[in-house]
């Protein structure tokens, strides 16, 4: 049951000052974050890219915290950016979930956070917008977010007004998503295609981890770490990366047959990377954090030099 | 119908420093194209400026931006938008997705 906090009620927003409309988003996240049990994520209104709504990360001093974009904030009605909260929040929740198992769902669930949450989340930029949009963490908080804003307007508010306006937008939103999906991943396991990414994505940077895929192999030590395969050496830490990493789920060897000499090359973005250090196999606090989009930055064309390249 | 040279493609994209992982997303199962494309393709395949492509109004460059896509990523998606065998309401929904920016959260 969702609380009724007064200025997230529709006319109340739109006569509201930004600080009072970030105060009433904080006392939701108050409210979801009592119900898990856990700190709130501190909540702030900032100055982000256009495309980028909110973001969610874990701070230097271990604070969780919540970006909402100003532009939202500043709109006359508060749907999206009451959207966005309950998104961010969302990962908030994943996070603290991998932090304290015994809160997960199911095994799956579990295995997928904690490989998102160490290195498997695809970013933005990395693929296509399917790709991220569909991968584990985001599929959950999007679908986590549209259901408890329908929630909060159509069955605290009654809000009969303007949100069925919203809504319908919104359901457009998804069903568009989907198409796109289903275009770039697979018609009927998009979903799925784009989790095996995230997986691979995992597994080429933690080659000694046992496989995660599978619920039924998935193993946890009692310190939350993800349990190390048994066959590969725990030491020492320096491990070679997989030359081949074309993986690419539901591909057939005829379909791989004209990228196939890929694997024989040395292609130009892994000089320098042939070999990786494998960090310590202990459990990150930060999620889906933006405080790790930077990692390896240095060898990540800009978003200028990408423009010039022809990936904006 | 022109049809993308994947070795070729393969070199500019190791090039622009894009993973085997990522190259073989891009070109996995690529379509053969329509002939109007064919010649910005090979413009790019050649390291030239990329010309002026539209097709319903749409222009390549901005379908690049509102979904942060690569040149080849969104020269298959304007490709669809010519596919005669695609109704008329998936058309439109194309159309759509095309023209809508991708958000993050």
């Amino acid at each position: 049951m969702m609380p009724y906090i007064s200025g997230l009620r529709t006319d109340i927003w739109a006569q509201s000052s930004p600080e009072d409309r970030l105060q009433a988003l904080g006392q939701l996240e108050n409210h979801l974050a009592a119900q898990d049990g856990r700190d709130p994520s501190k909540i702030s209104g900032k100055t982000l890219p256009p495309s980028t709504r909110g973001e969610h990360y874990i701070d230097e001093n271990g604070v969780d915290r919540i970006n909402l974009n100003s532009d939202l904030i500043n709109q006359s009605t508060p749907y999206q950016a009451v959207e966005t909260c309950f998104h961010e929040d969302r990962h908030s929740h994943q996070s603290f979930v991998v932090q304290h198992p015994e809160k997960a769902e199911n095994q799956q669930q579990l295995n997928d956070w904690t490989m998102s949450s160490k290195d498997g989340y695809i970013q933005p930029y990395e693929y296509d917008h399917a790709t991220y949009r569909w991968q584990p963490t985001e599929a959950d908080s999007n679908k986590a977010a549209r259901a408890s804003t329908d929630d909060l307007y159509q069955n605290t508010f009654h809000d009969t007004q303007q949100y069925p306006g919203y809504k319908a937008s919104k359901e457009q939103e998804v069903a568009d998503d989907i198409a796109d999906a289903q275009d770039k991943l697979g018609e009927n396991n998009y979903e799925e295609t784009a989790r095996q990414m995230m997986v691979d994505k995992f597994q080429s940077l933690h080659p000694d981890y046992q496989q995660m895929s599978s619920p039924d192999i998935a193993q946890k030590t009692p310190d939350n770490e993800i349990a190390p395969n048994p066959k590969a050496a725990t030491s020492p830490t320096e491990v070679e990366k997989p030359e081949n990493q074309m993986s690419m789920p539901g591909a057939t060897p005829e379909d791989r047959a004209g990228i196939e000499t890929l694997t024989t090359k040395e292609p130009a973005s892994l000089e320098g990377k042939e070999t990786v250090t494998q960090p310590t196999p202990t459990l990150s606090n930060e999620g889906n954090s933006r405080s790790n989009m930077n990692e390896g930055k240095e060898d990540e064309p800009s978003e200028v030099e990408r423009y010039e390249r022809g990936f904006l | 119908m022109y049809i993308l040279d994947k070795e070729c493609a393969t070199h500019v994209l190791e090039s622009e420093r894009f993973n085997p992982a990522q190259i073989q997303h891009i070109l996995y199962d690529y379509p053969p194209l329509n002939d109007e494309f064919g010649l910005a393709v090979e413009k790019w395949l050649s390291g030239q400026p990329i010309p002026t492509v539209e097709v319903d109004g749409l222009l390549l460059t901005d379908i690049m931006e509102k979904r942060h896509s690569h040149f080849l990523v969104a020269i298959r998606d304007m490709n669809k938008l010519l596919d005669p065998a695609l109704p008329p309401e998936k058309h439109e929904q194309w159309r759509r997705i095309l023209s809508t920016p991708a958000y993050y959260e």
